[in-house]
């Protein structure tokens, strides 16, 4: 053993009670940042797993918007402003075809709606609900953690509303029903239009892989439904064509010389006469527009058409990439080709997605960073002092080390490897405590409180997910805060004066 | 010498307050002439709506307008998928019935029509004389035309826009431009009326322009054909009318 290591060893032993007030302070240190960082990293997996795997992919695609966006929606002052639409669609989606890296891709639509049951008492309910609207295939196959248990999953083109069992239970209390698969609800929602309802079949119920309360809260319905709701954009009208003079003001380069001419073009032909026996049939009844210009099906008269429900309207495209840092390099790449390309719209990571879910685990992160810094700052104080007072008093045995001959570096290797010492084989024992202590959690398994909580802990239980890396970080953190308190009492060994230390005995 | 420049001033006076037209009198005059208080009205209006990035949506629809007590129907004709969908207008309410839901739900004449620019109240007759009143005027020019730039201030909080810029045409009282503000002054809306048709003794914009000031490059153009001053039977201006024909 170092005769240095051995000196360290003998002068701990000789002044216990001082190195057990250090060390339990280290150990102490260590263990609350074992226990923090590991519940932190739990929590930041608990959300990186929840929504990649669930709901975000590793990328989403937006339009741009001047306020925070997320797969919930614009964060705006009051809520108030509209989720923009991908612009260019058809581009981006040949574009991403070819990005490498990107494993799947899905689109979809945001909304919440104002749920009811037609023929409930009118003081039941209503109910809001988080709408996803989605393309069904594709979106099951990207993001499988929604099992339909009940019923069947939505088909591509036909209406239909996934919600999961506890909604589903949730929504038959408030309005006193025994609502089930194939059963229809009635949907309100906002839109520029004002508000529209449909009334959309139960196709199905679904249970979460990763149960979750909050997340059973979305309710998945097709796009198209949602659009209405919306009143987006519903893409394929059909066979419409127009004429010149439908269009001629849209292609307009300078709006002002509309007035170069004469507004006026003459008295119009009134052609167009009710009568009782027309008076219902006035939607079958022919325009007298564009007779010529206006190409419709065949049964336009008949029955309503079946539209395909393929639009290019869509809120969010999500990515799923072949790892999070690969992720990275295709945000990158993407939002430059959206530059060149001139098209409004942006890529973002996962949190980005998950908006303000993971806007809380950053700032519980950062307080609980913040945390570590004071108390960091009072072990040092009081380290400090605890080291002060361990040098005065050995200023006698210090002096004698110099007049003996010890030089100056001797003395500072010494009181160093003490200091080293004790962080080392507290901070391990510190290490071990905080090891159990999350041991201990695991087994317990603290329940989730409530939905955010869950959504935190990727489940309604935590977990504590361990970290080599953070567990032998925190280690090393405090054997460097150890080294930090050590700075001035080594100052004061090594300004004792051999002549001055012996005489103060 | 008094006396002359006394007579001088009275004069200039004079020839002052005849230089300034009756604004009131003109906006009365606009909502007149766009106004079928006498008849009733109908036409079918084809709306085209783009947004960057976005398709092209065309809405075509049957309106059928009760000036006189302030009513209008407007039935969606195409596209196919929302053939049925229809606005009733009975004072200041207004209901949209869709087919698929078979429900009314309430709106207002605030709110768009369809996902056009086009809100419901640019659907109705006018009422400008007893909606706003002319804060300022200034006499411009717009293309080929001699026009005056009104600025009006409403007089209710139940119009669609607080502040409006009317430009219209010095030689006949015919509005071809307007552009619409909000109460801080910011520019929403703009709309350009380069087509009017003569319907009777009323003219009715066959072309509109509207042009979204906030979401840059959204705009919808309104073309009004097929105009009908026939008598319609009162039974259309009802939600029962909304709900037989889609039957």
């Amino acid at each position: 053993m170092p005769v240095l290591l051995r000196i360290a060893i003998r002068n701990l032993r000789q002044h216990s009670s001082k190195s057990l007030i250090i060390g339990i302070i280290m150990a102490v240190g260590v263990m609350i940042l074992v226990v923090g960082n590991t519940l932190i990293n739990t929590i930041d997996t608990g959300i990186e797993r929840s929504f990649i795997d669930n709901y975000t992919g590793n990328i989403m695609i937006t339009g741009v918007t001047d306020n925070k966006i997320s797969l919930f929606g614009v964060q705006s002052p009051g809520g108030f402003e509209e989720t923009p639409t991908i612009p260019d669609y058809p581009e981006i989606m040949e574009h991403l075809a070819s990005v490498s890296g990107v494993i799947d891709i899905t689109s979809q639509v945001t909304g919440f709606g104002i749920i009811n049951v037609e023929g409930a008492a009118e003081d039941k309910g209503p109910y809001m609900g988080l709408l996803f609207g989605i393309k069904p295939g594709e979106y099951s196959r990207i993001f499988d953690n929604a099992k339909v248990t009940e019923g069947e999953n939505l088909a591509p083109g036909s209406e239909g509303l996934l919600m999961s069992r506890s909604n589903l239970d949730t929504l038959n209390e408030i309005f006193e029903t025994d609502l089930g698969v194939g059963d229809k609800i009635l949907i309100t929602a906002p839109g520029s239009a004002g508000f529209k309802i449909r009334e959309v079949p139960i196709s199905g119920i679904y249970s979460l892989e990763f149960d979750s309360e909050a997340a059973s809260f979305i309710s998945y319905i097709d796009a198209q439904t949602l659009r209405v709701l919306k009143g987006m954009n519903l893409g394929n009208q059909g066979e419409i064509e127009l004429s010149e003079e439908e269009t001629s003001l849209l292609s307009a380069d300078s709006f002002d010389a509309f007035f170069d001419v004469d507004a006026l073009s003459g008295e119009a032909e009134l052609e167009f006469e009710m009568s009782e026996d027309n008076i219902f049939s006035i939607l079958e009844l022919d325009t007298g527009v564009n007779e010529d210009e206006i190409v419709i099906s065949d049964d336009v008269f008949a029955e309503k058409e079946e539209v395909p429900t393929e639009s290019s309207t869509w809120e969010y495209i999500l990515l799923k990439t072949v790892n999070q840092r690969s992720a990275l390099r295709i945000i990158a790449e993407l939002n430059l080709w959206f530059d060149d390309e001139g098209i409004t719209a942006k890529a973002w990571d996962w949190k980005a997605a998950a908006g303000p879910f993971s806007t809380t685990a950053d700032v519980i992160r950062i307080v609980f960073n913040i945390a570590i810094i004071l108390v960091a700052i009072v072990a040092i104080i009081i380290m400090t002092n605890t080291l002060v007072i361990n040098v005065v008093e050995r200023t006698a045995e210090i002096g004698t080390m110099r007049a003996l001959g010890a030089h100056k570096g001797f003395i500072r290797r010494m009181v160093s490897t003490e200091v080293f010492t004790i962080s080392i084989i507290f901070g391990f024992l510190g290490m071990i405590a905080g090891i159990i202590i999350l041991l201990i959690v695991g087994l317990i398994g603290f329940e989730a409180t409530n939905a955010f909580l869950e959504i935190l802990f990727a489940g309604p239980v935590l977990k504590p997910v361990f970290s080599l890396f953070s567990v032998l970080g925190s280690w090393i953190i405090v054997i460097i805060i150890g080294m930090i308190a050590n700075i001035y009492p080594l100052r004061l060994a090594l300004k004792v004066q051999p002549i001055k230390a012996m005489m103060s005995e | 010498m008094k006396r002359f420049l006394l007579i001088l001033m009275i004069l200039s006076v004079g020839t002052l307050s005849f230089a300034e037209p009756d604004f009131k009198l003109m906006l009365e005059e606009i909502d007149q002439l766009g106004s079928f208080d006498d008849t009733d009205f109908s036409c079918v209006y084809t709306f085209v709506s783009e947004k960057p990035g976005e398709e092209t949506e065309v809405t075509q629809a049957r309106m059928f307008r009760r000036d006189a007590s302030g009513q209008f129907v407007m039935l969606i004709l195409k596209p196919e998928y929302q053939k049925g969908q229809g606005y009733l207008k009975v004072d200041d309410n207004v209901w949209f019935y869709d087919p698929e839901s078979r429900k009314f739900t309430h709106s207002s004449m605030k709110e768009n029509v369809q996902n056009s620019e086009a809100k419901n109240s640019d659907m109705d007759g006018l009422s400008l004389s007893e909606d706003y009143d002319v804060n300022s005027w200034e006499q411009g020019k717009l293309g080929n035309f001699d026009v005056y730039i009104l600025n009006l201030v409403s007089k209710n909080d139940e119009v669609s826009y607080p502040k409006i810029k009317l430009w219209v045409r010095t030689d006949r009282t015919i509005v071809l431009k307007e552009e619409d503000y909000s109460l801080s002054d910011r520019l929403m809306r703009t709309s350009y009326y380069p087509k009017y048709v003569q319907v009777g003794e009323k003219f009715v914009p066959s072309q509109i322009l509207i042009v979204d000031n906030l979401q840059e490059g959204e705009k919808t153009q309104l073309t009004m054909k097929n105009p009908s001053t026939a008598s319609l039977p009162d039974s259309v201006f009802s939600k029962a009318y909304i709900e037989r024909v889609n039957n």
